[in-house]
Formats: structure tokens, C-alpha cells, sequence
């Protein structure tokens, strides 16, 4: 999740979703870990390299983890909204792996006795190539992961350096095989589109990558964010942001490779073997299903409310003794929702439904122009972006709400 | 002759911005006590929030301050006059008003150009001199090197000139002493028919407009009938009196001193500055000398960015016209920008403050057009045409071209008058002379061609000097000269907001520069746009914007969605910004910086 939190109402001690909120949407958790052992330099997520931080241990953070999830679940019940079991689990960071398979156990434990977890669920952790081993991917399926989400971002060492990634590039073939070896289903991480990074290495990465025959590919194309290492270099122009044609020419050469591989996409940075392997617990995100983000900064959503967690693990712990340690909320107006779902809709491969248009007053001849433009296709009576316009999705956006 | 009036003194300040005018008149205010400490406010005179803010007097006011030397009462008539190039007739009316003039100079900075030329009209005028220095108490004065440079100028002994500090107070009385000494008392004819000059007029939204006037023969008393001398238009006068500083009603007004009226009217264009108020039953025959009619130098295409807003701007303008007897306007419709309005302003500051008010105290955003000059086209077949819009320039045949030009003053310290030189030459100036005003200061003198001052001379001329030139001028006819028209076109289309007329040598290289700006300017769309500038049917200069491939944020997950649909909103906002040129979104701020010629104002798209 993004470093910054978004400006909201301040928390104020009473569970501001109300049980008229339950309905058919499913239910999803995602878990922080904060931790890391390097901070890359265009990371912007909330995540911290000590091992300890203000005198919370890495190695004892699942305590206040399954603190919120206690005091989440007591505090759902007080305000009489029914849940019901996760239909996925998902642990991001930061570098999960750096918790130990008793740290995991503990959390997962936690989470099937107060909500449950349903059978089948796609259960994903994300992890750094360094920190693993077969024993540690074995450990992970037996505790019920089945997916790893595997940070490997580029196979060029030019790339990773300015990316200030320290893995080596080996170790990510070795985490595939052994993934694969436990039984783990696996999902490999890229970035495209680093200062100096040329097409050719763009695609000898994606080249190496399809090679190891994952089952699942997110590739984003680099976002030089506020506050990072990388928006200084850039600012002070120490590092040169590529030309946009050639981030298209990127993106048009991974969806070229990828399809040749069998992968599909499902979601504009999203590609997948299998119905299987498309990640159900992202997706839940884009279809605005309901998820409880445990941990620091993490974001929750439920009916019109979506909240966010203090943001220091310090703060975060400190606080999710007696309360939730949630930091602000927002309160989102039908319109706003309906926006929402605009901007996240139109990113997967179903498309918008015309329901949805509707729902909003697009005007017919917006969306004509946006056929027009060879943005938009009429797929099976919704629009679905084509591969130009997969390119232009926040443009179409915008367009359609002209 | 005897004086109407022996122990009044009527004087105004000449300074340029920032060298201290208002503080000074605060401090006055406080000393001769028509002011507490509790009422006190800075720049006391300046009443509207944008000359605060910007540091300008853009409205003279007159203020009232008794004064005691040796148990002898005096009057002292405080004009406060504005300080820019833009309003100089509104100087030379509150110079005639006074019988001596403070010539205040900041003692860290020397005298600036518009000083120099207000002086000048002063000493014209007859006006006695009292030069000052101000801000002796920075610690970069230098108030012997610059008393010598003003002792230069005006013939006096250096040891003469008074040194204050308007901040702290510092020789202030011994100032109000010496305009007591110095300044000759007001002359006139007390039993001649009543004569009174405009010298501001300002419109109330509570009392209407407010006419400030010196009598200069005669008496003027309430409930009395007045004439406008130009228009023979008649006036009840509702209120007579003087500012102390606040309005305070007097019974009468008398030669030599100076008030305000106010007759209810509602337009400031039915009091205009420079008239002679006269009354109705004892007219004076002959008005006096000096009345001019306010005249826009520089004209502007103002649009509202949203074509719905164009009554609101109608009305702001109809209220505007009420307080500032120098804008003037008519409807036009462009081709690119829809409805709109050619105004019409006395300079560039003008056109600033108005489209500021317009923006602000309306709250209607708008679209100014690069500004133009008047140019007096003739035809091969005889036909004259006047054009304010380059839009408007006529085809076919052209006999001769007249354009504005100014009589240019530079004061500058030597060291950049290299700089100056080339920067005057490429503007097609003609130097008129030189001359060393001290050791390392120069006044240089051109004359330039308007047209070619109003785009961004002034800051060309500080940035090349560091900010140290100071810049007059005023009109100085017209002449002959070799003009075109370069006409801009997005997508194939003329887009007439952007023609421009330029000298004919510098058609190419002005066609390249805003094909250059524009590309950085208009943000990649959907489509290449292909830009052009051409002379009639010739392409002279061409770019084009590619399309836009990517526009995406490819990372979306929880943590996202609250962030990218604020993202969403403002970029809905920033797209209501934009105005629509046939298909293509060109920013607001590209139709006046694609004409400026410093690329350093030029948004990068991308930043």
C-alpha cells in the first residue's frame, strides 16, 4: 500500500459501518507486514528495515497483528454485522518472508478461529528470493498457502541496481523451481520501465521470466512516487524517467510474449496460466468486495465506509491493545462509489457492464468515442479495454466522465 | 498675488513602488495625530486588498493633516499618488492639484526611472522640490553616494537633503516642518466663479462614485448645483467635504484646498479625472488647462474559459467600467474561444489588475488573449482600417501600416548597459541618447515600438539586469513600419487567438518559437497535433504534439482506491481548466505564454 495515508475523518472510537452493510459481497483479509531488510529506492509502501522498530521486535510483531484481529472481530459483533468466512487471505509488505512459519501459523491460526477461512481460498504470500528455502515453501504449503507472489522485478542487474533491489537474479529461478517443488502455485512480480532500462532488456527479462513457466505474471510499469529515493534522483536529474512511447512499447511487447506463453491477462498489469491462477484476493479488490486490511496502513472496506490503520508499527501496536488501531475513514457517497467502480471495472478483461454506464449518465457518444479511438471494444454487451486503450484506462476514465 | 489660502500647503509624493510612499504617509498620519495607534493599519491609504498585496497605490487619495510650527497652524493636502507607467495621467492631474512635490528616493536603491519621468513633470509644472531619502535605517543605504545623484539631477547642495526612515520615524517631523517652509501656499482668484479639478475619481459601492478635486478659484458649497465642464452634465451635490483620512463633510470647499464631492452619481465616467467642475449658477467660462481623455494603449481578448459564464462576465465588466473610467469594451466572438470581449487598458499592469478582479471578485475564470497594440492599417485601394485584434488584420492589398511607438527611459548602472543595448536593438528600438546620471549610473533613452514592450520587455529588461534597470515610457506617435501577419493553425485550423503581428524580419523566427512553446504547452492528446505557423497561404514554421500512448497507473490495489479516485476528481477539475480548440485541449495558460518570449514562463506540460 502507498506510504501516505489520504486525508479523512479522524477516528473516533465508535464502528462507523452500520449492519445494513451485509450483503452478498464476499469477504477478504489482507495482512501487513512492515518489515524489510533494504528499502528499494521507488518503494513508497509502509515498510521498515530495522529489526526493531521503537521497541516493537520483528519477531514478536504478529502479537499486535492478532490483536486487531481479535478486537476486529469484537468489534463487528458489537455492532451486530454478520461475516463470513475469508474467501481469500493475502500477506503483503514489506517482505512477509521475513516472519517465520510460527509467525504465519500464528496469524492464519487467528484468522480461522475468529472468522474462518473457506476451503480452497486463495492463499498468497508474497515473498523476496533471498530470504527463502525449500524447507520455508514447504513449511508455507502445509500451513495452507498455495500461491507465492515472488518479487523478482527484473532480470537485468543494470535495472536492479537502479532499482536498489540486492537480490540476485538466480536466486529467483531457484525460488520458482523450489515453489514449484513444495507444490506452491507460483506468481512472479516485474517492473518496467527503469531509468535506463532498454527495450532489449525489457525483453530478455520478460523472456526469462515466461521460461520459468509461472503461473501468474503482475508487471507494473514504474511510478516514481512522492517521498522515494527515486523521485530525488529523478528530481535532481541524476536519473532520466523514460520516454512514455517506449513504456507502450514495453507493454505491447509483454503482451505479445505473454500470450505467445499462455498467459492471459485478466487485469490491464495482470496475466494468468489458469482461471486458477488469477489472483482471486486482488480481484476482490477491483469487483469492490468487502476486505479487512490488518496491520499498519493497511486499508479496509465495508458497505460506504473504507478506513485506514495508523501507519507507524509503533503507533499501530501501541494502539491495537485496547482498541482498533485505526487512524481515519472516509464515507463514500453513492456517486463516488459508482466512480469507484468506474476506475477498477474498466481495468479487467470483463469490462464495464452497460448497467454501470447507466448507472452513472455516461453519455452514449462518449462511449462511441471512445470505440472511435480504438480504446473501447464491445465484448459480449460490456466494453472491455483493447490494447491501446489498456494503455489509456485512467484517460478513458476520465473521458467517459466527461 | 495674495494667496486664497496662506497656511496651506498642498503637496504629493513622487516615489517609485517600494520605496517606502505609504509607510511614510502612515508615519505622517500618526505624527500629526489624525490617526491613534489603535486605528493604525500598514499603507493606511491603500484601500483595496490587491494594492496591499501587490505593495501598488493604484488610487490617489488627498488627506488633511494639521501641522504646528511656532503657534502657527498650517494645513497640509496629502495627494497620494499612484506609481505606475500605466497611470501617468493620473500623476500629472494629482501634480497639477500641488504646489510642491517630496521627491523620495530609497536610500539602498537610487532613483528608478518612473521617478525620474514624474520629476521631470513635476519641475515642468513648477512644483517645489523637497528631496528625500527614505530607509536610512537599512543597513545597505548609501545615502551620501545617492544625495550626490539627486543633487545631480535637480541642482541642489547634497547637504540639503533630508534623510528619514518611514519605518522607524526618523526626521518625519523635520520633513513636515520643511513643507511648511518651503512649499509655496496655494494661489487662485476667491471671488472668481468656482473652478475645481478632477484629479481622482473613485466609485463606493455604499456613496457611488467620489470625486476628488483641488479648487483652484472660487467657493464650492453643499446642497449646490454642479457642472462637469466637458459634458455640461449637472449634479446635485449630496456631500462636500474633506479626508482626515476618513471622510469628514464640510460646508464648503474653497480656492486653494482640496476635498472630495459626492453627487450620487453611480459611473465613474460621468466625473472623469482631469474635468473642471464648475456650478451651475455661477459658471466659469474657460476650463481648465489639461483634460485628456483616458485612452487604451493595449487591448485584449477576454473569454470566459466557460461559455456559460458569459452574462456573469458582461456584468463584472458593467461593474468594473463603474470604478475605472479607463476600461473600455466591446463584444467579439472568436473562432477558438467562443464569446467574449476586446477590452481595452492603458498598459499592462492595468490589464493584470483588471482580469485579477475579474478572476477574483467575480470568481469567473477566464482566458486573456495575448495583448496587441492599435495599428492604423491603409489599403492599396484607400480604405482605412483600425485594428485592435490581429485577428482582424485585412487582407489583400496593404498601402502602409502605423504602429504605436514610446519615448523609452532606462536607468540602469553601467555595468548592463551592453545588455540593455542588444536588448533594445532586437526589439527594433532607435536610441534617442545616453547619459551618465552619476559615476556608474546611465539613463538611456529609445524609442521602441509598443507593440513591442507589451509582451514581456519589462521582464526581459530585470532579468538581464538583475532587477536593477527601472523602465518609463510614454506615447510618441506612430510610425511607419513593415509588418505581417503570422497567423497560427492546430490541426490545419486557424486558431485566431493565436494570430500575432510581428516585423516582417522576425516573422520566421516568431513562428518558430510559438510552435516551439505551444508543443511544450499542449498536453499529448489522443491524436497527433500537428502545429503551424504561416504568413497568408505560406507555412512558415511547423511541430507537432504526438499522441498519447500511456496514461494508466498500473499499480491498483486496496491501499489505491481512496487515493486514485482523488486523483480522479482533480483531474476532473484540471479538464475544466482546459478550453477545447476544435477537438484539441489547450490550457488556459498557453494563450498568453505561447506569444511571451521567455521560456522560462512556459509551463513545462509535464512538471
Amino acid at each position: 500500500m502507498p506510504g501516505v495515508l489520504p486525508q479523512g475523518i479522524e477516528w473516533g472510537g465508535s464502528f462507523p459501518v452500520s449492519p445494513d452493510a451485509v450483503s452478498d459481497k464476499t469477504w477478504h483479509a489482507y495482512v501487513h507486514i512492515p518489515f524489510c531488510d533494504v528499502r528499494c529506492g521507488y518503494c513508497d509502501y509502509n515498510t521498515y528495515t530495522s529489526t526493531e522498530v521503537q521497541g516493537v521486535a520483528r519477531t514478536e510483531f504478529h502479537q499486535p497483528l492478532i490483536s486487531e484481529i481479535e478486537q476486529s472481530r469484537s468489534v463487528l459483533e458489537q455492532a451486530k454485522i454478520d461475516t463470513k468466512p475469508f474467501s481469500t487471505v493475502f500477506f503483503g509488505g514489506g517482505t512477509p518472508s521475513l516472519f517465520s512459519l510460527d509467525q504465519i501459523e500464528a496469524l492464519l491460526s487467528s484468522l480461522k478461529n475468529h472468522y474462518g477461512i473457506k476451503p480452497g481460498a486463495d492463499m498468497t504470500l508474497e515473498l523476496n528470493p533471498d530470504s527463502v528455502d525449500l524447507e520455508y515453501m514447504q513449511g508455507l504449503f502445509e500451513l495452507g498457502i498455495n500461491r507465492v507472489s515472488i518479487g523478482a522485478q527484473s532480470f537485468d542487474p543494470e535495472v536492479l541496481r537502479v532499482l536498489d533491489r540486492t537480490h540476485d537474479t538466480e536466486n529467483v529461478s531457484k525460488a520458482v523451481s523450489q515453489a514449484k517443488q513444495a507444490g506452491l502455485m507460483v506468481s512472479i512480480d516485474l517492473i518496467y520501465g527503469a531509468p535506463g532500462e532498454t527495450l532489449q532488456s525489457w525483453q530478455q527479462t520478460v523472456e526469462k521470466t515466461l521460461s520459468l513457466e509461472p503461473d501468474h505474471l503482475s508487471a507494473y510499469a514504474l511510478i516514481v512516487e512522492r517521498g522515494t529515493k527515486l523521485e530525488r534522483q529523478v528530481s535532481k536529474g541524476i536519473l532520466e524517467m523514460p520516454d512514455e512511447d517506449l513504456m507502450a512499447a514495453k507493454y505491447e511487447l509483454l503482451d505479445a510474449k505473454t500470450k505467445q506463453a499462455g498467459l492471459d491477462w485478466y487485469e490491464l498489469s495482470n496475466f494468468s496460466r489458469s482461471e486458477q491462477a488469477i489472483s482471486w484476493h486482488n480481484r476482490a479488490y477491483w469487483s469492490s468486495n468487502y476486505w479487512w486490511g490488518f496491520g499498519p496502513g493497511a486499508h479496509s472496506f465495508m458497505g460506504d465506509t473504507r478506513w485506514w490503520n495508523k501507519k507507524h508499527p509503533a503507533a499501530y501496536s501501541k494502539s491495537s491493545e485496547g482498541d482498533l488501531p485505526i487512524h481515519g475513514y472516509e464515507k463514500i457517497t453513492e456517486r463516488q462509489h459508482l466512480e469507484e467502480r468506474l476506475l477498477l471495472e474498466i481495468r479487467m478483461r470483463g469490462g464495464l457492464q452497460k448497467s454501470l454506464l447507466d448507472a452513472l449518465d455516461v453519455k452514449p457518444e462518449l462511449v462511441q468515442q471512445q470505440l472511435d479511438f480504438g480504446y473501447l471494444e464491445e465484448l459480449n454487451g460490456s466494453y472491455s479495454l483493447t490494447l491501446k486503450g489498456r494503455q489509456m484506462a485512467d484517460r478513458v476514465v476520465l473521458n467517459l466522465l466527461n | 498675488m495674495d494667496s486664497p489660502a496662506p497656511k496651506l500647503r498642498n503637496f504629493c509624493i513622487i516615489a517609485h513602488i517600494d520605496h517606502g510612499k505609504s509607510t511614510l504617509a502612515d508615519r505622517m498620519l500618526q505624527l500629526t495625530g489624525i490617526v491613534n495607534d489603535r486605528q493604525m493599519r500598514d499603507q493606511y491609504l491603500d484601500r483595496m486588498d490587491l494594492e496591499r498585496e501587490r505593495g501598488i497605490t493604484i488610487k490617489s487619495q488627498a488627506v488633511r493633516m494639521p501641522w504646528k510650527i511656532a503657534d502657527e497652524d498650517y494645513v497640509l493636502n496629502m495627494i497620494d499618488t499612484p506609481g505606475h507607467v500605466d497611470f501617468s495621467y493620473e500623476v500629472s492631474r494629482s501634480l497639477a492639484a500641488c504646489e510642491g512635490a517630496i521627491l523620495l528616493v530609497d536610500a539602498a536603491q537610487g532613483i528608478e526611472a518612473q521617478t525620474l519621468a514624474n520629476l521631470y513633470l513635476a519641475m515642468e509644472n513648477d512644483l517645489e522640490i523637497i528631496p528625500v531619502l527614505n530607509k536610512i535605517d537599512l543597513p545597505a543605504a548609501q545615502p551620501e553616494k545617492y544625495a550626490d545623484e539627486i543633487a545631480g539631477l535637480i541642482g541642489c547642495d547634497p547637504e540639503d537633503i533630508l534623510q528619514v526612515s518611514g519605518k522607524t520615524g526618523k526626521g518625519v517631523p523635520e520633513l513636515l516642518d520643511r513643507i511648511v517652509e518651503l512649499i509655496p501656499p496655494p494661489t487662485g482668484e476667491l471671488e472668481a466663479a468656482p473652478r475645481a479639478m478632477i484629479f481622482d475619481s473613485v466609485y463606493d459601492a455604499y456613496r457611488g462614485v467620489i470625486t476628488y478635486v483641488r479648487m483652484i478659484d472660487g467657493t464650492l458649497s453643499s446642497r449646490e448645483k454642479i457642472k462637469m465642464m466637458s459634458t455640461d452634465a449637472v449634479h446635485e451635490l449630496l456631500e462636500i467635504g474633506v479626508s482626515s483620512p476618513e471622510p469628514t463633510p464640510t460646508k464648503a470647499l474653497s480656492a486653494g484646498e482640496v476635498g472630495y464631492l459626492i453627487t450620487g452619481v453611480k459611473d465613474v465616467r460621468q466625473s472623469k479625472v482631469g474635468d473642471t467642475v464648475t456650478s451651475k449658477e455661477n459658471t466659469a467660462t474657460d476650463s481648465l488647462k489639461g483634460y485628456v481623455e483616458p485612452r487604451p494603449m493595449v487591448f485584449s481578448g477576454i473569454y470566459p474559459i466557460d461559455g456559460g459564464d458569459y452574462p456573469a462576465l458582461r456584468e463584472a465588466l458593467d461593474k468594473l467600467r463603474l470604478s475605472d473610467a479607463a476600461l473600455v469594451y466591446e463584444p467579439e466572438t472568436s473562432v477558438a474561444l467562443g464569446f467574449g470581449f476586446r477590452c481595452g487598458f492603458l498598459g499592462l499592469l492595468h490589464l493584470e489588475i483588471i482580469t485579477e478582479r475579474l478572476e477574483r471578485e467575480f470568481d469567473i475564470s477566464l482566458i486573456a488573449t495575448s495583448p496587441s497594440v492599435v495599428y492604423e492599417v491603409t489599403m492599396e485601394d484607400g480604405s482605412e482600417h483600425r485594428v485592435t485584434n490581429p485577428s482582424e488584420y485585412p487582407v489583400g492589398k496593404i498601402k502602409q501600416v502605423l504602429e504605436p511607438v514610446v519615448n523609452a527611459t532606462i536607468l540602469s548602472p553601467k555595468d548592463y548597459v551592453g545588455t540593455i543595448i542588444e536588448l533594445c536593438q532586437t526589439r527594433r528600438g532607435t536610441m534617442i541618447d545616453m547619459q551618465y546620471l552619476s559615476e556608474d549610473r546611465v539613463q538611456l533613452r529609445y524609442q521602441l515600438p509598443l507593440a513591442e514592450i507589451v509582451f514581456d520587455f519589462f521582464d526581459q529588461l530585470k532579468s538581464k539586469t538583475q532587477g536593477y534597470a527601472s523602465l518609463d515610457y510614454e506615447e510618441s506617435g506612430l510610425q511607419a513600419s513593415d509588418l505581417v501577419k503570422v497567423d497560427l493553425l492546430l490541426q490545419g485550423e486557424q486558431v485566431d487567438a493565436f494570430s500575432a503581428i510581428v516585423h516582417k524580419d522576425k516573422a520566421y523566427s516568431h513562428g518558430v518559437s510559438v510552435t516551439g512553446k505551444l508543443k511544450e504547452l499542449i498536453p499529448r492528446q489522443q491524436f497527433e497535433v500537428p502545429i503551424q505557423a504561416a504568413v497568408g497561404s505560406r507555412i512558415i514554421a511547423r511541430e507537432s504534439v504526438r499522441a498519447v500512448r500511456k496514461d494508466v497507473l498500473a499499480k491498483c490495489y486496496g491501499g489505491d482506491i481512496t487515493r486514485k479516485r482523488k486523483l480522479l476528481e482533480k483531474q476532473k477539475e484540471g479538464k475544466r481548466r482546459m478550453k477545447m480548440v476544435g477537438r484539441v485541449e489547450v490550457p488556459q495558460e498557453a494563450f498568453i505564454a505561447a506569444l511571451g518570449s521567455d521560456p522560462s514562463k512556459v509551463d513545462k506540460k509535464n512538471q
